[in-house]
């Protein structure tokens, strides 16, 4: 591993291994319970702040209960080392299901630098053959909107790989400003700063280089014609069904937008020869 | 440099200093004002705060302006933002300055909204609320301060009707979208914005937010959730913390045409500097603005840098009135921190005398 988040996580796991145990103790006894208060707590907050706070406190339990296991074994002089590399996986997967709850836009998934243990979980490279095998028999015209759809999802795979690859270059560059900077002597709180910094600046320059606007427009583009196919495809099946289409209805909306704007015109000339014959009285 | 287990202590501290506050706290309630609604149109609303509103202004009554101000929101986010809470209320301030202050809300708009665009936002709910105010008022002309795409509304809205307009401020307004760090603008640049709304009809508040959020990923994302307890220190300080957190979220849907309008005429056309906006079928021109300018920005604003803002001097005739004032602050809280506002509402008042 060579990402500096993750000696940090290390380093810490270490300073655990030589903490004193019975403070220790307490300290994780006071933490557990503050855990199962957060979880109490947390349904009287507003419900997005009530998921964040219990997704944390469901770590901590699941972390805690780690920990104490750690503190047992040490104690009984016994190899820490599977226990360390648990913990190491659970903050992994923490961080990363923090991501995949938030995220909606590709680049939001940038979480997952910090972790390959879920980075292949969207689709894989099986899925995708089988889908462009498919696309092979579905060359008949009644099959034209399927395999538009499913045009639309592997362009949408292809770009949204081409970000990926962006932002790990864009990862690279931060990370090797941050080594640049990092000052050994710096606390957590600290480092996260200078990291969070490191990272954002580099995001933000990158930002400036069409090397990372084109594909960041492209996969939203392709998303886009993701969503354009997909409703065609149920357009198609509404049609077949007898139901009204989605384009219908945005033909109705159309045909009501045109109408309201006659209306307002008429009311602007009604006030208009209200003022008129107003100031002629 | 402290060690692992005092920074757990410190954490615990904290966490245990926000339970406590969090035990405690009622549920918080919005506190702004309640403007008299002198016109709604559509979702749009045109709201009258002034000294009887705040219950005690004697300094408005005693420096009461005749002139009245319309303050002109965003599209996106809720207006609310200028009357957070009474210590962090910008419409507040104006009115203890003496203003009759009016407020556009601009409502939440529907699925069928989608085919509203710039005309009728400008040419017609802006126009209708103006003429209101006006009315409301008995004055020819009045003042307008546009905020952040609400300047860019008052700007065209100025060229458009300008006598109805006596002076105009601009606060965190987009001008120039092609400066460097406009982060936003790079990030639609390439955007085919009628496929996102062909796709979309009204383009949705919750993806609108998370734009935003990804503008700084790492300060806006992990790193403000990992700093949560800190919001909790004391009472007061939750209940703002709650409500700032309830206005970013509540971002209403954008109207589809109007957003792929302004889109694509002010961010990828950069219209304001190449004059290729059209608005209700006229070029915008803002060398053929005649109204005195205010111009105040955000010195850290990472949304709107404070270049772009600026770049509004450089389209401006020479002989024009124009000022500008750089507020302590990012993109909002230019407008929230009372230091910010200080300056902003002095501003206003040497401007507007």
């Amino acid at each position: 591993m060579t990402n500096p988040l993750l000696e940090q996580f290390n380093h810490w796991i270490k300073q655990l291994e030589t903490s004193p145990e019975a403070a220790f103790s307490t300290q994780l006894a006071q933490w557990q319970s503050w855990a199962t208060e957060l979880q109490r707590q947390a349904g009287e907050l507003s419900q997005s702040h009530a998921d964040l706070v219990q997704r944390l406190s469901q770590f901590s339990s699941q972390h805690i209960e780690l920990l104490s296991e750690l503190t047992r074994a040490k104690a009984r002089g016994e190899d820490a080392q599977e226990f360390i590399e648990r913990l190491r996986q659970q903050l992994h997967q923490f961080n990363a299901e923090q991501t995949l709850a938030q995220a909606t836009l590709a680049h939001e998934f940038l979480g997952l630098m910090f972790t390959q243990t879920l980075g292949g979980t969207a689709t894989n490279n099986a899925q995708l053959e089988q889908l462009r095998a498919s696309l092979a028999q579905l060359s008949h015209p009644r099959f034209s909107h399927l395999s538009d759809f499913i045009e639309a999802l592997l362009e949408a795979h292809q770009a949204s790989n081409a970000l990926r690859e962006q932002l790990d270059n864009l990862s690279d560059t931060a990370i090797k400003t941050f080594c640049d900077r990092a000052d050994a002597g710096s606390d957590a709180q600290q480092l996260l700063r200078l990291w969070v910094e490191c990272y954002d600046t580099s995001y933000r320059n990158a930002f400036n280089s069409e090397d990372l606007q084109q594909p960041y427009a492209q996969l939203i583009n392709a998303m886009a014609q993701l969503q354009i196919s997909w409703q065609s495809l149920i357009d198609k099946l509404a049609e077949h069904l007898g139901l009204p289409s989605r384009a219908q209805v945005q033909q109705l909306i159309d045909e009501l937008g045109e109408q309201r704007r006659r209306v307002r015109r008429l009311e602007q000339e009604i006030e208009a020869l209200k003022q008129t014959a107003a100031s002629g009285l | 440099m402290s060690s692992f287990s005092e920074q757990l202590i410190s954490h615990q501290r904290l966490l245990a200093q926000a339970l406590e506050t969090l035990k405690t706290l009622e549920p918080v309630a919005p506190d702004s004002l309640d403007g008299e609604c002198l016109l709604q149109l559509d979702n749009m609303r045109l709201l009258h705060f002034d000294s009887d509103a705040t219950g005690t202004a004697p300094q408005g009554e005693t420096n009461k302006r005749t002139t009245p101000l319309l303050l002109c929101y965003a599209l996106v986010n809720r207006p609310y933002i200028l009357d957070l809470e009474p210590k962090r209320s910008l419409i507040r301030d104006l009115i203890d300055s003496g203003y009759s202050v009016y407020l556009i809300d601009w409502g939440y708009p529907k699925p069928t909204d989608q085919y509203l665009g710039l005309d009728d936002y400008i040419g017609d709910y802006l126009h209708s609320a103006v003429e209101r105010v006006k009315e409301h008022s008995q004055q020819s002309a009045i003042d307008l301060m546009g905020i952040c795409q609400g300047g860019v509304f008052s700007l065209c809205y100025a060229q458009l009707h300008p006598h109805n307009i006596r002076k105009l401020i601009t606060l965190v307004t987009p001008i120039d979208t092609a400066v460097e760090n406009f982060t936003l603008a790079q990030m639609i640049k390439h955007v085919d914005v009628g496929k996102l709304v062909r796709a979309q009809g009204n383009i949705s508040g919750a993806l609108l937010n998370q734009l935003y959020a990804a503008l700084k990923p790492l300060a806006l994302g992990v790193h403000k959730q990992l700093n949560l307890a800190g919001n909790f220190k004391s009472t007061e300080q939750a209940r703002t913390f709650i409500r700032m957190e309830r206005w970013i979220n509540d971002s209403p849907d954008l109207a589809g045409t109007a957003a792929a309008e302004f889109a694509s005429g002010l961010f990828q056309q950069n219209g304001l500097v190449n004059k290729t906006l059209l608005i209700c079928g006229q070029r915008i021109d803002l060398s053929r603005l005649t109204q005195p300018i205010l111009n105040a920005f955000g010195r850290d604003d990472h949304l709107v840098p404070p270049a772009s803002s600026r770049a509004l001097a450089q389209l401006l005739q020479e002989s024009q009135e124009y000022r500008e004032v750089e507020l302590k602050g990012g993109h909002i809280g230019a407008f929230i921190s009372a230091s910010a506002r200080a300056t902003l509402v002095d501003a206003i008042t040497q401007f507007c005398d």
